[in-house]
Parts: C-alpha cells; sequence; structure tokens
C-alpha cells in the first residue's frame, strides 16, 4: 500500500501544537475552578455573578474570530491564496460555536436576572444577529461547489458580514436605548477583574488551538477532494 | 441577599458552566470527526494509486 | 475620459435592465402587487383596531417592501442567466464595477416604484395619517430603500447562481440588512407620530452613513465576485 506520506508534506503537521492543546485545556480546568472557588457571592446577583466568568469571556472571543474572518478574507482576495480562505471559514465556524454559546449563556443569566427567557436586549438581540450572519456565510459554502467560486464568494461576504458587526451592536443599542435604560452587571468582587482575564486567556487559547485543528481538517478535506479527482483521472 | 440572589441560581450557574464544557467537548469532537473522515478518504484515495506511479 | 466611458456603460446596463423589465411588464407588475399583498396579510396579523395597525404600520411597510424586493433582486439577474448572456457581458472590456452601478441604479428605481405604491395602498389600508413631516419621510424612503437595493443586488450575483438559490439571498441578505431595517422603521415610526422625541435625525445619520458603507463596499467587491 502507498505510503499517504507523498503528498503530506503539504499537509500541516501536528508538532507543538499538540501540547499546546493540551495546555489550553488545563488552563481553562484551572481558570474555571479557580473562579468558581475564590470569587464571592455579589451582592445584588448571588452565585450568578459567575456565569460572566463563561458569558463574557465567549462573547470577546466571538468578536475576535470576526476579525479573523475579516484579516483571511481580505488576505485572500489580495493574495489568492487558498489556505487563507481556508483560515477564514474555519474562524467563522468556531465564531459560530462562540456565538451560539454566548447566546445561549446570555439567555441562562438572564432568566433568573431578567425573570425571562428572552427580553430584546441590545447585546444579546445583536449576538443573535450576528450569529444569523455567520450561518449566512457558512450556508454559502455549502452551497458551492467550485472551490474558487467559494473563496472569492466567501471572502466578499465575510468582510461585508464582518464590517458590519460594529454597525448592528450601534442601531441595535439605539434601538432599544432611545426606550429603555440598559442595565449593567455591578460586582463588588475584588477577584473578579482577575477571575475574567484568566478565563478570557483560557478561552483566547482554546479558540485558537480551535482554529488552529479546524484549519487542519480543512486542508486534509481539501487534499481528499484533490486525490479523489485526480485518483478518478487516472481511472479514466 | 439582593433582590435576586437565592440559592436557585447555583442552578443556573451549573448550567452555564455545563453548557459551556458541552460546546467546547462537542466541537473538538466535531473537528476530530471532519479530520478522521478527511483522512480516511485521501488514504483511500491514495492508496488506489498504481504502484511504481 | 475613463469616467465618461465608465458612465455610459452603467447608463447602457441601466437602459438594458430598464427595458428588459417594461418589455415584460408582468415583472414590476406582480412583484408590486406582492408587496400590496404581503401588507394586506400584515393587516390581517396586527389589526383591525386602528391604533395597533397605526403604530406597526412603517414596520409592516418596509417589511413588504423587503419581501417583495427580494425576488426583484434574483430577477435582476435572471434575464442574463437564462439567456446565457453574462459571459458575453463579462468579455466587454471596462471595469466590473459599473455592471454593478447599472443594476444598483435600475433595481432603486424598480423598487422604488414599488415603495412609492405599497405606500399609498398601506397610507388607506393602516389608516396613518400624513405627518407634517413628509418630505423627511421621503427621505428616509429613500434611504432605505438604496440600502436595502445596494445590498440586495450584491448579494443576488452570488446566490441567483447557486443552488437553492431562493433560500440563500434572503438568508445571508436579511441579517446583513438589520441595521438599515431598525433605522427606517424607527425613523419612519418616529415621523409619523410627530416625532416628539427628535429620534429621527439620528436614524437618518445612521442611514447615510450604512448606505455609504453598503455602496462603496459591493461596488468594490463586486468585480471579485461576478468574474468567478
Amino acid at each position: 500500500m502507498t505510503a499517504p506520506s507523498d503528498l503530506s508534506n503539504d499537509l500541516p503537521r501536528p508538532g507543538y501544537w499538540r501540547w499546546f492543546g493540551i495546555f489550553a485545556f488545563l488552563f481553562l480546568i484551572a481558570a474555571q475552578a479557580t473562579g468558581l472557588i475564590t470569587s464571592i457571592p455579589d451582592r445584588d446577583m448571588g452565585h450568578l455573578q459567575k456565569i460572566m466568568y463563561v458569558h463574557v469571556p465567549s462573547a470577546w472571543i466571538m468578536s475576535l474570530t470576526f476579525v479573523a474572518v475579516l484579516y483571511y478574507s481580505f488576505l485572500y482576495l489580495w493574495k489568492q491564496r487558498e489556505n487563507d480562505d481556508l483560515k477564514a471559514a474555519s474562524a467563522a465556524e468556531v465564531g459560530a460555536a462562540f456565538c451560539g454559546l454566548t447566546l445561549v449563556l446570555g439567555m441562562i443569566w438572564g432568566r433568573p436576572a431578567w425573570g425571562v427567557w428572552w427580553a430584546w436586549d441590545a447585546r444579546l438581540t445583536s449576538t443573535l444577529v450576528l450569529f444569523l450572519i455567520t450561518i449566512g456565510y457558512l450556508a454559502l459554502r455549502a452551497f458551492v461547489e467550485d472551490p474558487h467560486r467559494r473563496a472569492q464568494w466567501s471572502a466578499a461576504v465575510g468582510i461585508l458580514g464582518a464590517i458590519n458587526v460594529p454597525i448592528v451592536y450601534m442601531s441595535v443599542r439605539w434601538w432599544r436605548t432611545l426606550h429603555q435604560i440598559q442595565s449593567n452587571p455591578s460586582t463588588v468582587d475584588p477577584w473578579y477583574v482577575f477571575n475574567l482575564r484568566t478565563n478570557a486567556f483560557a478561552f483566547l487559547f482554546i479558540m485558537i488551538y480551535f482554529i488552529r485543528q479546524r484549519y487542519v481538517a480543512a486542508r486534509y478535506e481539501r487534499a481528499a477532494e484533490l486525490a479523489v479527482q485526480a485518483a478518478a483521472l487516472r481511472r479514466n | 441577599m439582593g433582590a435576586i440572589a437565592s440559592e436557585n441560581n447555583w442552578y443556573y450557574v451549573g448550567a452555564a458552566f455545563a453548557i459551556s464544557w458541552c460546546v467546547i467537548i462537542g466541537y473538538a469532537v466535531r473537528v476530530y470527526r471532519v479530520m478522521a473522515k478527511a483522512r480516511k478518504e485521501y488514504e483511500d484515495a491514495t492508496a488506489s494509486r498504481p504502484r511504481g506511479a | 475620459m475613463a469616467w465618461r466611458d465608465d458612465w455610459r456603460r452603467v447608463r447602457a446596463i441601466v437602459w438594458k435592465d430598464l427595458t428588459t423589465e417594461g418589455r415584460s411588464k408582468a415583472g414590476f407588475n406582480s412583484v408590486a402587487a406582492l408587496g400590496v399583498t404581503i401588507l394586506v396579510l400584515f393587516g390581517f396579523a396586527l389589526g383591525p383596531d386602528a391604533q395597533a395597525l397605526r403604530d406597526a404600520a412603517a414596520g409592516a411597510l418596509w417589511l413588504a417592501v423587503l419581501f417583495a424586493g427580494v425576488l426583484a433582486f434574483n430577477r435582476s439577474y435572471q434575464v442574463e442567466l437564462e439567456s446565457g448572456a453574462l459571459e458575453p457581458l463579462l468579455l466587454y472590456p471596462g471595469a466590473r464595477w459599473t455592471i454593478f452601478a447599472g443594476k444598483l441604479i435600475a433595481n432603486t428605481i424598480f423598487v422604488g416604484l414599488m415603495l412609492v405604491i405599497v405606500v399609498l395602498v398601506g397610507i388607506v389600508l393602516f389608516q396613518v395619517r400624513v405627518p407634517d413631516a413628509w418630505p423627511t419621510l421621503i427621505l428616509v424612503l429613500a434611504l432605505g430603500a438604496i440600502g436595502l437595493v445596494s445590498l440586495g443586488t450584491f448579494y443576488a450575483a452570488m446566490a441567483s447562481r447557486s443552488r437553492a438559490r431562493e433560500v440563500l439571498l434572503p438568508l445571508l441578505l436579511f441579517p446583513m440588512l438589520v441595521p438599515v431595517l431598525l433605522a427606517a422603521m424607527s425613523a419612519s415610526k418616529a415621523l409619523l407620530s410627530g416625532d416628539l422625541m427628535h429620534e429621527a435625525p439620528a436614524w437618518i445619520r445612521m442611514l447615510v452613513a450604512y448606505d455609504v458603507i453598503f455602496v462603496v463596499a459591493p461596488l468594490l467587491a463586486f468585480e471579485h465576485v461576478i468574474e468567478v
């Protein structure tokens, strides 16, 4: 049997990334444990405040993925390297996951805090809209077969979607605050900032690892696609 | 305790952390599956090459 | 000199799109009829209480224009696709953005006319009292329409050439239009009820900013999308 290694010079090697992945997961466990143990119950919200340790980092990471999509989409249109398209797509998929997570966590926080599962709160609503925009991007990729066309179209859609992010936030916030005051969670916990920062970094490491892994998987998908095409050509 | 603080909040905190881990582990599994499937397809396609090519 | 050539190309595309629509009158008439039908359905959903209808008029109007407009956007590429005219069009020398600009103008005229019809019908059906600030309202209608049409025309360039075009265009377009819809609906609503809080100017500024960004960006990106 021919070893698959002859073409796999092109494929990314795991290398140090495996260690990074292990480190990222351990760091996340440590950061979350520390957060749960050291933080004191909030004056108003009791233990509910702890949800911020997953909700806020998830939201930050979601925004970072949009920046990544913007960056790699521009890079693809400029340099026309397929790998940049795959990186953008990987970032978008990871972004969709964290966007969905941010939404669900926001609702879980909202139920005891506001009494309802959904309240058309500015940030929650914006996150929902951004989630739908990301789904649109992924749907476009799913519906376009030709790789070059898919990459070009995704780049354009990704750039437009990413530049819309601040506009969506602003417009939804105006829509809400013109009619109601927004409430922010406040806290007296001295460990809050520290725990928030460590969890934010933990999520950041996880995000980097996920995007990298998804990118490697995408490269394998692409290599498999090309190999299947080459095999079909040889048979004919 | 304040207006919305209560012992029930632990359920929500627990649910939040549980769901976060489900999403994170779930996504890791998804990426692993995609990679495994692609790798299998790739190896199938290159294995069917005639020897000496 | 190049500008005059570009502008001539834009005009040619506008003329082409408008005449093809004009020859098949069924096109515009059915889209306008659809807009009115959607408005009627909203009337059933939200009425029959007169005050409830008046409150909801702005929102219903914009959604009716949006849903009917989506069909217009895909149709604007249909003619080229069905007759295989897109490749020859791309063979002509010249900047690609002129094709987008031409289609944008043609679609704006198309959707603008539909908007007028839907607004007039809406005023009657939803018992809207025409406000003193109706010139400002017309400005809001124009700015909102431009925002809808620009992104609609751009995304349709892709969706109309892919599988599942009927679902892909709304799926891509609607979330992206949230800011322009919010701004247009809120400004319209405020103006229709006298704008006691002076919200309209802020929303109009946002509409202008959105229109500038989302006319220029698609113009620049169009060549990457139409060539491939």
